[in-house]
């Protein structure tokens, strides 16, 4: 079974307002409330977690919305409530933002306060970025070179989230050479879980293919990059099903996370909020896991059938939302991930390839080559099995 | 907020059994469960090629020379037994002499080999593997094509 983690993601859905309309975005905007969650109900929920009983050691404090900076006091009383206390158990706090609200004031507050990091949703492009995001690039980008500074100078990673949209697929891999080229070392970009294809699926993928194929050629001529996950997905999962093990999840939703509404009201995480589903949520807040087994009785998805599904990712509320059951996953976004699958093996065995064939011939090279030589039979594999699917 | 759980398992040792698993659900029942269209699972198959120069560099990096293999892992991984039922009699090596137990599963085309392919080819394989071995059987090194 799992190792019990030692952190635990408290989530404040701060408010349901925002000031960008995104292309993409699952919250309903005719059911946003006006409310705002009041400090009264964040400091009560911070302490309680800080204090609980629990093996955690850590609690990240995520503040999320909506925008929250359209909640900009409320998070600034709850840090500075929290950072002028001892507490038993370490807390630090994130937040994401569309990044188009900053003003003077916030960044000097941010600029003293290093237990607050966030990360921008960035999609590449100024083009994509616009047409996802409404036309907000430049609000946005002009507050980049300040939080890449921040980062810099607090010692923290510079990450961006990256969204992939029905309209911004050939222009994935300009946008992620664009965000490494302003300075984001790590680019978490992803292709939504929800059906924004619009009867385009085909061609879609038929793009991202494209795309992908150029993001290997990018990355192999800069080893010193972190690839996305969209090429460098951890197929190796797949040989590791035994019996009995655990059906795998990709998203912390129930464990390690909890949010809470404006309302303060518990939830697996902030994509169970109201806004998000359309409806309450009155199930389980933690989901105990599943063996393969149990995961394949009553009506089993077919993804309980599927190869890759160890490699693949999927959001649990988004199961539930759809299908009834967190572990009951939806399939839009099937192709792309098998894509990315292949992707990932591709790209690991250009480089590994590379990476043997430059090992010296020493003891210490031929270990490496053997150590290496595991992980491109499995890649080798993999892409084969992915190359065979046949019409 | 998405956790990327990347990290957090690390895989456990992986046998041949679970490679025939792998290509099984994949022929059978995880094809269907890919949910693609027909022109989906042609461009999944057609797209992310290597290209023979590619596939050459691979090849010669499996063959490259590692270290020797350690004995005693080598009889740990033959006393394991199979892991996931019913796929010796899916083993592709029609005529192995060795001791099979399943282990050549992920090798195809084998017929005839007479060593040990589970535990990685010693190089006696006397058979020949009649070339569809391409290079992805680590069982089978040095032997093929």
């Amino acid at each position: 079974m799992t190792e019990p983690l030692d952190f635990r993601i408290v989530q404040l859905h701060l408010t349901d307002q925002c000031n960008l309309r995104c292309s993409y975005c699952y919250e309903d905007r005719a059911q946003r409330s006006s409310e705002v969650m009041s400090l009264e109900t964040a400091r009560e929920i911070a302490v309680r977690h800080l204090t609980e009983e629990g093996a955690h050691k850590r609690v990240e404090i995520d503040f999320i919305g909506g925008e929250p900076l359209l909640a900009w006091d409320v998070m600034v009383s709850l840090v500075e409530f929290v950072h002028h206390r001892k507490w038993p158990r370490d807390c630090a706090f994130t937040f994401s933002t569309n990044g188009t609200l900053f003003t003077g004031e916030m960044k000097a507050w941010l600029d003293r306060h290093s237990c607050v990091s966030f990360s921008f949703s960035l999609d590449g492009t100024r083009e994509a970025h616009d047409l996802n995001r409404c036309n907000s690039y430049d609000r946005m980008i002009r507050h980049v070179p300040w939080a890449l500074e921040r980062c810099a100078r607090m010692g923290m990673e510079k990450r961006v989230k990256m969204t992939i949209g029905a309209d911004t697929i050939p222009m994935v891999a300009q946008g992620i050479a664009e965000l490494h080229a302003m300075g984001f070392d790590k680019i978490d970009a992803n292709v939504p879980y929800e059906n924004i294809w619009d009867g385009r699926l085909d061609s879609s993928l038929d793009s991202f293919a494209g795309e992908l194929d150029a993001l290997v050629e990018y990355y192999l001529q800069r080893p010193h990059l972190e690839p996305p996950n969209l090429i460098d997905l951890p197929f190796e999962k797949i040989f590791a099903r035994k019996t009995g093990q655990e059906y795998p999840r990709w998203c912390g939703s129930g464990n390690p996370m909890i949010c809470y509404d404006v309302q303060g009201r518990a939830l697996p995480c902030h994509r169970f909020v109201s806004v998000s589903t359309g409806r309450g949520y009155e199930g389980p807040l933690v989901f105990p896991p599943k063996t393969w087994d149990e995961a394949g009785q009553a009506e089993p998805s077919a993804c309980v059938g599927c190869p890759f599904v160890a490699a693949c990712p999927s959001c649990m509320a988004l199961n539930w939302l759809e299908n009834g059951d967190v572990d009951r996953r939806t399939h839009w976004h099937c192709g792309f991930i098998l894509l990315q699958i292949k992707a990932s093996a591709k790209y690991k065995i250009l480089r590994l390839s590379r990476e043997i064939d430059a090992a010296p011939q020493t003891i210490e090279g031929r270990q490496t080559v053997s150590a290496l030589q595991t992980g491109l039979d499995q890649a080798l594999f993999v892409h084969d099995l992915l190359s065979s699917q046949s019409a | 907020m998405t956790l990327n759980r990347k990290n957090d398992e690390a895989p456990e040792a992986e046998s041949a059994d679970r490679r025939q698993f792998l290509r099984n659900a994949m022929r059978v029942g995880g094809a269907a469960a890919l949910l693609l269209s027909s022109a989906s699972r042609r461009l999944l198959a057609g797209s992310l090629a290597l290209n023979s120069r590619q596939m050459e560099a691979a090849r010669q990096a499996q063959q490259a020379q590692g270290a020797p293999p350690d004995p005693g892992r080598l009889e740990a991984e033959a006393a394991q037994p199979a892991e996931m039922g019913g796929s010796f009699q899916d083993c592709p090596c029609t005529s192995c002499t060795g001791t099979c137990r399943g282990g050549c599963t992920s090798c195809e085309g084998c017929k005839g080999c007479t060593a040990n392919c589970a535990s990685g080819c010693d190089n006696n394989c006397s058979g020949g593997c009649e070339g569809s071995c391409k290079g992805y059987c680590s069982g089978c090194r040095g032997v093929n094509l």
